[in-house]
């Protein structure tokens, strides 16, 4: 929202109280609006930090991510998952979002329940109106429902093909949750059920917020042939 | 027999051209009916940018049967034979 603000000219100012301070100080709102940058590493090694996802560097933050939790917590786990969940979640902005670069990722780990938590955000057209490009007589929760079958897809670019949504849903193991927030719908999805509701108010844009309890991944194997 | 190190292929390319060429390297040695192996060695994650350019395509224009006993992977990960099991299974 600041970066959109930001690109229409407005000036936005930050009062100083614990959530002003904990967006100044902790989360370097500062360096990220006042001086253009991509990404800050944290001082607590919980806070994954706040980044600006850049078309050129799409592939390199999910790797990164997925190299530090190895390194920090989890070095026998296979972790593909979540790497897979961000490249999906990064791709689908450049694809479709329209968001003129205004997107952003943010991410924390709980040590205490091994849970990883995901925040990906953009301004763009949001997804409902995307599926309604393609099938317009559908309401806003429908249009999620629809973005979450595998087969359906808005074929923005030649490489899209559905899928996306459902490899982010699939990293979410038992207990963890994909929720979605675009235009004037909401769904909420675990492994076990999906459910809709409407939005009071128009957001003009997406919000994928989910959690990965990474004990529940599987420690890394290798097979030495496998055929179709 | 031709086999591809993915990780090579990869290598300061974004997935989807990664894809792009694979598929021509898979569509010319199946052309010529020579089995394809695709070593994984090193290479963590299949996403659908990848394999929908690739492996997808090439089942758009020749079916998924084409595949069968033409098409292995080597050093995969697990998981890895998961997703792209499941991958196959979207396609009729």
């Amino acid at each position: 929202m600041v970066d959109a603000l930001k690109q229409e000219g407005a000036k936005v100012y930050i009062r100083s109280n614990k959530m002003g301070d904990y967006l100044y100080n902790e989360l370097h709102f500062k360096d990220y609006f006042v001086d253009n940058k991509n990404f800050l590493p944290s001082h607590d090694e919980s806070l994954l930090s706040l980044w600006r996802v850049k078309e050129d560097e799409i592939d390199l933050h999910p790797e990164l991510i997925q190299q530090y939790l190895k390194r920090t917590f989890f070095s026998n786990k296979d972790l593909s998952a979540v790497k897979l969940s961000l490249l999906e979640s990064y791709y689908n902005i450049f694809d479709h979002a329209e968001a003129r670069n205004n997107a952003w990722s943010m991410m924390m780990y709980n040590e205490e329940c091994h849970r990883l938590y995901v925040a990906v955000g953009d301004l763009g057209i949001g997804i409902p109106t995307s599926v309604k490009r393609v099938i317009p007589s559908l309401s806003d929760e429908e249009a999620l429902l629809k973005a979450m079958e595998p087969t359906f897809t808005s074929m923005s670019r030649k490489h899209n093909r559905g899928l996306g949504l459902g490899y982010i849903k699939d990293a979410c193991t038992e207990g963890d949750s994909l929720t979605i927030v675009s235009n004037h719908a909401k769904l909420v999805t675990t492994q076990d059920r999906t459910t809709t509701a409407p939005m009071p108010f128009l957001f003009r844009g997406t919000l994928i917020y989910y959690e990965l309890t990474l004990t529940h991944f599987e420690n890394e194997e290798i097979i030495d042939n496998f055929e179709i | 027999m031709c086999k591809i190190d993915i990780k090579a292929l990869l290598e300061g390319r974004n997935y989807p051209e990664a894809g792009d060429i694979l598929f021509g390297l898979m569509s010319d040695s199946l052309k010529k009916g020579e089995k394809v192996i695709l070593n994984m060695e090193g290479v963590d994650s299949l996403p659908t940018m990848f394999l929908n350019t690739s492996i997808g395509q090439y089942i758009k224009d020749h079916g998924k049967d084409s595949l069968q006993g033409n098409l292995a992977f080597e050093k995969i990960t697990a998981q890895q034979v998961v997703r792209v099991k499941e991958y196959l299974s979207r396609f009729a």
